[in-house]
């Protein structure tokens, strides 16, 4: 079942949109979910197979073309909802479609049930798998003059980013190789603003310093792909009211078919 | 709770906007019927975005119903009842609560009131999704008390934030998409303490409360650093947003998340654009 062509399994072209993907997927989960087949152990096992190709499809695309990647989306590792993409549940345990069925849930541990961000992988949440060994590669090589700065980068490669950061405080001089360490282990313990700021420090700092600028760039290369989503026929920022005034008011009244709404928060004004 | 989570009005065809303003209807009537008055009072556009992204994820069963209400009566508008939309009501109701619970704890008038109206409901809320209920809660005493001790780490808030609307977003924590919508809200979640705080900022100052993004206002790229991270964020929503397989009402969700989200900082944008030259300009772009 490994190998199977993920576009043959979903019955679309490899040249099929994400949205082609997205609804053959469900048009055949609709065939094969488990509540319009109790007990039937073929359906499951094809169920499964389609989650598969399913994942591996639009990972694919993702990728543009490249169809090798690790853990599937999977950002909240030590997440007890389980990881997706690898059971044939594509709807809900148990058959049941409703959020009222299986109520609870075993809280792993820590405070966080979902994994905390020790657990959390930010590399995989913001690159991909291919970047993120790049990543970690070309950070590798570098030795720093400053022992302490070299230590810090140290406890970063071993993910101890605590560490990391509580002696990177203590370090009274913040050049480039400061920031862009303490970006690195601010994306360890998944605090995006700050990583990003000290990102932006970094290759401000070094314009010249290729890897600072890649370090960048790749905290950034999701908004790319963002933006050319929205270009892609979502941009309606142009249709948005610059102004409070009483046409908005009264799309507004429009839409609160009922009473109140969230009074400051309303739609345009 | 917020009510930045909301599609952009003017870029959805009627078809579009009978179909959001039906869930919104619904989500209404669900806190209406279920928790009385006082309920229907929270109804945020952020819950009827979860509304439809659950219904386009799950396809419950669906009824469409005609209703009247008081700010229409002359017309029935038709409102959507669903396993979903209710959960979102549910949701809406928890979020709601804790707010007012807040502001009671702040000696804030309007909360006092509002807790007692809704504290019946919320039981019943909290019998039915012990989980989530307490999920909120561990997230929210935490973020209140960091904001209490005005805490220098606007991260760690943000990503208490992410924890609460992650928490709401997830009906089954068995289901195979959970932990892809637990990470919608979450990323939502950040997306909205900071957008909050930079809409609240002035306010805060003069109000002299606490805001998170006190540290960076004296920064010169204070704005591009603002738009920066809320960008990051919503980046992050929208490329798990995209792994799930919707097909229906996709597009009134890509409004939301490619542009709608965006429809505050804009006007803000606006307000400083137009004290800057002070000129005057109506609102032109609105449908008649």
């Amino acid at each position: 079942m490994q190998s199977r062509d993920p576009f043959a399994v979903l019955g679309v072209s490899s040249s099929a949109s994400e949205d082609e993907i997205k609804a053959a997927y469900r048009k055949l989960a609709k065939k094969y979910h488990p509540d319009l087949n109790p007990g039937d152990k073929t359906a499951e096992a094809k169920m499964r197979e389609v989650n598969e190709a399913y994942t591996q499809a639009l990972q694919y695309k993702k990728n543009g073309g490249s169809s090798s990647w690790g853990s599937p989306f999977g950002s909240s590792s030590g997440s007890s909802y389980g990881s997706y993409g690898s059971s044939g549940r594509p709807y809900g345990s148990g058959g049941s479609y409703g959020p009222y069925g299986s109520g609870q849930h075993n809280n792993s541990g820590s405070g966080s049930p979902f994994g905390d961000f020790e657990g959390f992988d930010p590399f995989s949440a913001f690159f991909g798998g291919a970047q993120q060994q790049q990543q970690q590669t070309s950070y590798r090589q570098r030795t720093y003059a400053n022992p302490d700065l070299q230590t810090a980068g140290q406890y970063v490669l071993s993910r101890h980013f605590n560490e990391a950061v509580s002696l990177l405080n203590r370090i009274p001089t913040h050049d480039a190789d400061w920031h862009a360490i303490y970006a690195r282990a601010q994306m360890g313990l998944g605090n995006r603003i700050s990583a990003l700021d000290h990102a932006q420090a970094a290759a401000r700092m070094a314009p010249q310093d290729t890897e600072y600028q890649n370090l960048l760039s790749t905290l950034e290369s999701g908004r790319e792909t963002y933006r050319q989503t929205r270009s892609g026929g979502y941009d309606f920022r142009s249709a948005i009211c610059a102004n409070p005034c009483l046409t908005c008011f009264a799309l507004n009244m429009f839409l609160n078919c009922c009473l109140g709404g969230m009074g400051r928060f309303g739609y345009c004004c | 709770m917020f009510g930045y989570i909301t599609p952009v009005l003017n870029a959805m065809g009627d078809e579009q906007k009978s179909r959001y303003r039906s869930v919104y209807c619904g989500v209404c009537h669900s806190l209406l019927s279920r928790y009385g008055q006082a309920a229907r009072l929270t109804l945020s556009n952020d819950m009827t975005f979860l509304a439809v992204l659950l219904d386009s994820l799950y396809e419950p069963e669906i009824c469409i119903q005609p209703a009247r209400c008081a700010v229409h009566p002359l017309h029935a508008h038709s409102f959507e009842q669903s396993a979903m939309v209710d959960f979102a009501a549910d949701m809406n109701l928890i979020l709601s609560y804790y707010k007012a619970a807040d502001q009671v704890m702040d000696e804030e008038p309007a909360g006092k009131l509002a807790e007692k109206k809704l504290r019946n409901g919320f039981h019943l809320v909290r019998e039915r999704h012990p989980r989530q209920t307490e999920e909120v809660r561990e997230a929210l005493d935490q973020l209140w008390a960091m904001e209490k001790e005005s805490s220098p780490d606007p991260d760690a808030l943000c990503n208490l934030s992410g924890r609460m609307l992650g928490a709401v977003f997830v009906p089954d924590p068995d289901d195979l998409w959970a932990s892809v919508l637990y990470g919608i809200g979450e990323s939502l979640g950040r997306f909205v303490y900071w957008m909050d705080a930079f809409d609240d900022f002035d306010a805060d100052k003069k109000k002299r409360r606490f805001n998170p993004l006190t540290s960076y206002r004296s920064r010169p790229d204070y704005l591009a650093f603002c738009g920066d991270t809320l960008e990051l964020f919503m980046a992050e929503a929208a490329e798990r947003f995209e792994i799930l397989p919707l097909e229906k009402d996709l597009d009134i969700l890509r409004n939301v998340i490619y542009s709608g989200v965006w429809q505050r900082w804009i006007q803000l944008e606006n307000k400083r654009n137009k004290k800057e030259s002070s000129g005057k300009e109506e609102c032109s772009n609105a449908e008649p």
